[in-house]
């Protein structure tokens, strides 16, 4: 298995965005064939999300009159099953959202239309987007496979208000054991019926913040990157905090983890930490004020290793065409890219929801902009702050799903003290071993 | 029916003698005509048979000769498929944890069901065929459940309700009892599953309150008369009489049981989980299928699974013999 | 003792606008076979039916020996029950649905062995007792009905309508088998039909019924000779009897239609009641057995003659029964059954007469039929009444 273009360039380049001098090629000044036709979006979001994706939609629709787009919005895991299914039967919408974690499996001409020769033509247009992000899109055959417009990071979600009232600033930077002193410290100061934290034990982006934070690589060149003991070591951990009665319970955990945003704990208040992505923070802000008003959430930067170690994967969003998406349709589906990635309007209006905006001009604006939201400023103020020593993974076919699906079984049995950390360990690296062969 | 006008006068084919009458009802007769009026009698029963024929073969035969190809193969979707052989037979025999588990799931599974499902609609059609006022509504009302019951609509429904803060844990604290997250605790998440099927025992009830109406009510009276409580009657007559629709409804819930497959996808998330407590055989073949895109895996279970059933309802009608009553002609 | 009595007993259905049963009241003494006859919704059946505590009794009473038991339950009345369709138990074998009773109420095996098999011997059914019902004719399986009855040594038998089901010749052998039957066993026998002949052929006494109302309770032959209305004239015997609109003038002489008939003095002193009628229009009936050919008969009186024409005639080897057609007026009887009340009301009326089979008829015929007038029957023409005293 191939690895694709690894992402260290990425992080370097990323650090001067403002100095950033894309030279991307220009947009063509004129189209050949129109701009018109029916085509399909496909994204995945909660409720903020798809309102948001939704007035973009129309201001392109405005603006190119004869093109309608068919909204086909779902829920996380859905999405690739859907478009898994989708695929498989040739039926798959012109332009989809899409992931570099998943762009592997996905990025084969088959399935995906490798945007080379529009990216060449200057049909697309890539101004302000890093050249490294541009090619941290391309798929195992080199071929480029989507168009990024947004950065992400991972972090944990906390209740900040909590953290004031008892007194207990969340400091910038923690080890493992420091966040479990935390914790033990703050639990008897939160109100009744709070969790202190979520169980992270299944949570695979914590779970790969731990591995790498351990010194270890996630994959090497598509074979699992770290030894049984880490996982071992994973499992340990938490069910220390689970039995000490930090974490919430072992059913709540596993509902907690497929839930929608308004019906998660962190967002009602029940929870003080959890894992989030970053740039989903206003999502939750939003119902967190429904509930609980004046509380505030805030980003967390994951433990690190004892001796400082960080730990935290990079990816981007953008948007990839179909494979079967019909000649006659390209200009519409090209124009759709362009507008969603570089208009000033989409741009103000997405706000970063779906990871910091990759273009730079944008990245700065949001961030110094009065009307940025609290939330994507912090996502943007966060995210320039970690992204240094930030250690993207890179992922092989199939590998996120693989180790979600694992690391969820192994830390369930667990966790409901059906297996031993040993044995579940064992199975889960015999798992992933296979799921990856 | 008129007779035809005898042989033609052929001077190169006898022609068979006497009249002939189509399925249609059309006499016809003998000889040449007769077959060209035959041949055009069937071309046309063809013709109307074509729209089902082609169902038959394109949704039903050839996709499942497909699949058994499939099934010797290694084929990913995304690339053409290649010959394995047995290898993925082998691999379902030894080398699976998860399809084991999924097997005991599933057995599990028919194996509460089944029974349940025939107490509770048999039970139920036994009250409802005394006769209370309203019977129209109360069979309507049992029947509904099995009408939704199979839907995505339901199984978040019930996921829903039977959650950490989900109506039936309010419902137990009225009396008193502590509740929990019902589907997402690996001991209950199954029974959950199994509840929601048994919910839908109305389709068995109506065919049972059916079978309990053709029993004469002589037969009772008659047992009233020689001192049977309602248990015995219950016992001796009811139970005997019914057997073959018992028979019936057994066959059919256990097909049915086997092939289920919404209602724990849609309660596990589709992860047939927590720790693969709800893996119901149907959904692991869905996850190598759908989400590992290994289709020649999935349809080597697929064809295990219909083989199974197939043993499995054998072995039912082999054991009908001893305990389903038939009445003599 | 297993008198039973039934005192005013009434079935009423939608708060008393339907009467099935109205006011029965009928003593049965020991060991004697009654028979409940009637055309259909008679209210027969929902009489056995309340006796047996199948129904609910709306007004009245139930005497079963010494018992009162409007509220007890069947099987503690001490009763056994032969319905219309058997009620066999198609799953179980003879044996079992005879010992069926027997095997609800614990009773020890062997005891139960041996009664049965009693019961097989009486019935001739002991070589049957592994088969199930759906093997047997339909006589066999009236037996196994009749086995599951007496099996119980009741007190009372209830029998409803049980050869319904026979064809003509097998109901006729089986009459006779149940008839001697009941004697051998001398239990009291409430029996329910609609067919007259059974009901004359196997009755101690006869109980006919209509829409509910007794009309007459008697043995057979008084039923056959004396009834007490039209309705039971014209129910009981077949063909049924013949009843026409007449009157009685001065002299002794009965004006049928255009004929007048001399009326023997024996008649008037049978009937006491029939000289207030002088004048008056009534009923008047003759049963078909009473009307002979003139041509054959002994000796030839013109005083009860009449002429009439042939219209039909069903020869049945033994007799010849004729229908003519009277010059007098048909007195219709209702009846929920009979196809009285489709006939239409022409002047002209019919007669049936049973001649020997000595006569010789044709159709289109002109015959003298010859009436036996010490066997006329008369009845009040407006409460269809029978006159006598």
């Amino acid at each position: 298995m191939m690895m694709r273009k690894p992402f260290r360039c990425l992080t370097a380049l990323l650090l001067g965005t403002a100095f950033v001098a894309g030279q991307a090629p220009a947009p063509a000044a004129a189209q050949d064939d129109p701009i018109a036709g029916e085509i399909r979006f496909s994204w995945w979001g909660g409720q903020s999300r798809n309102e948001k994706t939704d007035r973009i939609l129309q201001l392109f629709e405005e603006e190119y009159p004869d093109v309608t787009v068919v909204r086909e919005n779902s829920d996380w895991m859905p999405h690739w099953d859907k478009l898994t299914i989708q695929s498989a039967g040739g039926n798959q919408p012109c332009t989809i959202q899409m992931q570099t974690r998943w762009l592997a499996t996905y990025a084969k001409p088959n399935i995906l239309r490798p945007l080379d020769d529009l990216y060449e033509a200057g049909k697309l247009d890539t101004r302000g987007i890093a050249e490294s992000v541009i090619e941290s899109s391309r798929g195992d055959d080199g071929q480029l496979y989507m168009i990024p417009s947004g950065v992400f990071f991972f972090g944990m979600m906390y209740n900040r208000t909590m953290a004031e009232e008892a007194g207990m600033p969340v400091p910038e930077t923690w080890t493992w054991s420091e966040f479990r002193d935390y914790l033990e410290a703050l639990a008897p100061k939160l109100p009744d019926g709070v969790n202190p934290t979520h169980n992270m034990g299944r949570e695979a982006n914590t779970f790969v913040a731990w591995i790498q934070s351990n010194g270890y690589e996630v994959f090497d060149q598509g074979e699992i990157g770290f030894p049984v003991e880490v996982v071992v070591d994973w499992f340990n951990y938490w069910e220390d905090m689970r039995k000490a009665g930090l974490t919430d319970s072992a059913e709540v955990m596993v509902a907690d983890l497929g839930s929608l945003i308004e019906e998660s704990n962190i967002a009602n208040g029940r929870t003080f930490i959890t894992e989030r992505p970053p740039n989903r923070l206003d999502s939750h802000q939003v119902v967190l004020d429904a509930v609980k008003p004046g509380q505030e959430l805030g980003i967390a930067t994951y433990p690190t290793g004892e001796d400082g170690t960080t730990g935290m994967d990079l990816g981007a969003n953008g948007i990839a065409i179909g494979a079967t998406c019909p000649e006659e349709l390209l200009p519409a589906s090209v124009a759709w890219i362009n507008f969603f990635t570089q208009d000033d309007r989409a741009a103000q209006i997405y706000e970063s929801d779906n990871g910091v905006v990759a273009i730079d001009r944008f990245m700065e604006a949001q961030k110094n902009a009065e009307d940025t939201s609290r939330g994507q400023r912090e996502q943007i103020e966060v995210f320039q702050r970690v992204v240094p020593d930030a250690k993207p993974v890179s992922w092989p076919s199939g590998g996120y799903a693989a180790l979600t699906e694992a690391i969820n079984r192994g830390y369930d049995a667990v966790a409901f003290e059906l297996m031993t950390p040993e044995e579940a360990a064992e199975q889960f690296m015999t798992e992933l071993a296979d799921m990856l062969g | 029916m008129k007779p035809g006008p005898g042989p033609e006068k052929s001077a190169v084919t006898p022609a068979p003698q006497g009249a002939a009458v189509l399925p249609s009802g059309r006499a016809v007769p003998a000889g040449r005509a007769g077959t060209n009026i035959r041949r055009l009698e069937n071309r046309a029963a063809y013709m109307f048979l074509i729209p089902w024929l082609a169902g038959l073969f394109g949704i039903t035969i050839i996709p499942v000769t497909v699949s058994l190809y499939l099934s010797f193969t290694d084929y990913n979707v995304l690339s053409a498929p290649t010959w394995v052989g047995l290898e993925n037979y082998e691999k379902l025999i030894s080398g699976d944890r998860r399809y084991e588990n999924s097997l005991w799931v599933t057995l599990k599974f028919v194996g509460y069901s089944v029974p349940l499902v025939l107490v509770f609609s048999l039970t139920v059609a036994v009250v409802l065929n005394r006769g209370l006022a309203g019977l129209a509504i109360y069979r309507s009302l049992f029947y509904v459940p099995s009408l939704i019951g199979a839907s995505v609509g339901i199984g978040l429904l019930w996921y829903q309700v039977f959650g950490e803060r989900g109506v039936f844990n309010d419902l137990l604290g009225l009396f008193g009892f502590e509740g929990r997250s019902w589907v997402t605790n690996p001991r209950y998440a199954l029974s959950t599953v199994i509840a929601l099927n048994v919910w839908t025992f109305g389709a068995s009830m109506v065919i049972f309150l059916a079978a309990l109406r053709q029993i004469p009510d002589s037969y009772y009276e008659a047992a009233s008369i020689d001192g049977a409580n309602g248990w015995q009657k219950f016992r001796r007559i009811t139970l005997p009489l019914l057997t073959p629709v018992i028979f019936f409804n057994m066959v059919l819930l256990t097909i049915q049981s086997f092939q289920s497959f919404t209602q724990a996808f849609v309660i596990s998330r589709g992860t047939g989980g927590p720790v693969d407590s709800t893996l119901l055989y149907t959904v692991y073949l869905y996850q190598r299928a759908f989400q590992h895109l290994e289709m020649g895996y999935a349809s080597a279970m697929a064809w295990v699974l219909l083989i199974a059933i197939a043993l499995f309802t054998a072995l039912i009608f082999w054991s009908a013999k001893y305990w389903v009553f038939y009445g003599d002609k | 003792m297993a008198r039973v009595s039934l005192q005013n007993l009434t079935k009423t259905y939608a708060g008393g606008y339907l009467r099935a049963v109205d006011g029965l009241n009928v003593d049965i003494a020991d060991g004697e076979f009654l028979v409940l006859v009637g055309p259909s919704g008679c209210g027969k059946s929902t009489a056995l039916r309340m006796i047996a505590g199948l129904e609910d009794i709306t007004d009245g009473a139930v005497w079963i020996g010494d018992q009162f038991v409007n509220d007890v339950h069947p099987k503690d009345r001490d009763i056994a029950m032969v319905f219309q369709n058997y009620a066999l138990y198609p799953h179980m074998s003879v044996f079992d649905n005879i010992a069926f009773a027997l095997q609800i109420s614990q009773m020890p095996r062997s005891e139960i062995d041996a009664r049965v098999r009693e019961a097989a011997r009486i019935l001739e059914l002991t070589d049957y007792l592994k088969r199930r019902p759906g093997h047997l004719s339909g006589g066999q399986r009236q037996r196994v009905a009749m086995g599951r009855a007496i099996v119980r040594n009741p007190s009372v038998f209830l029998m409803d309508e049980p050869l319904s089901n026979l064809d003509a010749k097998l109901r006729v052998q089986m009459r006779a088998e149940i008839h001697s039957l009941q004697h051998r066993l001398g239990v009291t026998t409430i029996y329910v039909t609609h067919d007259q002949t059974e009901a004359m052929t196997m009755g101690d006494r006869v109980a006919l019924l209509k829409d509910g109302v007794l009309q007459q309770v008697d043995r057979p032959t008084d039923i056959y000779n004396r009834p007490a209305n039209t309705f039971v004239a014209a129910f009981i015997g077949s063909p049924t009897m013949n009843l026409y609109h007449a009157a009685i003038d001065g002299g002794p002489t009965l004006k049928l239609g255009s004929s007048d008939i001399r009326i023997p003095q024996s008649v008037f002193d049978a009937r006491p009641g029939l000289s207030r009628y002088k004048g008056k229009p009534l009923i008047a009936g003759i049963r078909p057995e009473d009307i002979g050919d003139a041509a054959t008969a002994p000796q030839r009186d013109p005083s009860r003659e009449l002429t009439a024409k042939v219209e039909l005639f069903e020869d049945l080897g033994s007799d010849t029964l004729v229908h003519l057609g009277v010059d007098a007026q048909a007195a219709e009887v209702r009846s929920s059954d009979s196809l009285d009340e489709i006939k239409s009301n022409d002047a002209k009326g019919r007669c049936i007469a049973r001649f020997t089979a000595k006569s010789e008829v044709a159709i289109d015929q002109t015959v003298t039929v010859q009436l036996d007038t010490e066997r006329l029957h008369f009845f009040d023409a407006e409460t269809g009444e029978a006159i006598w005293t």
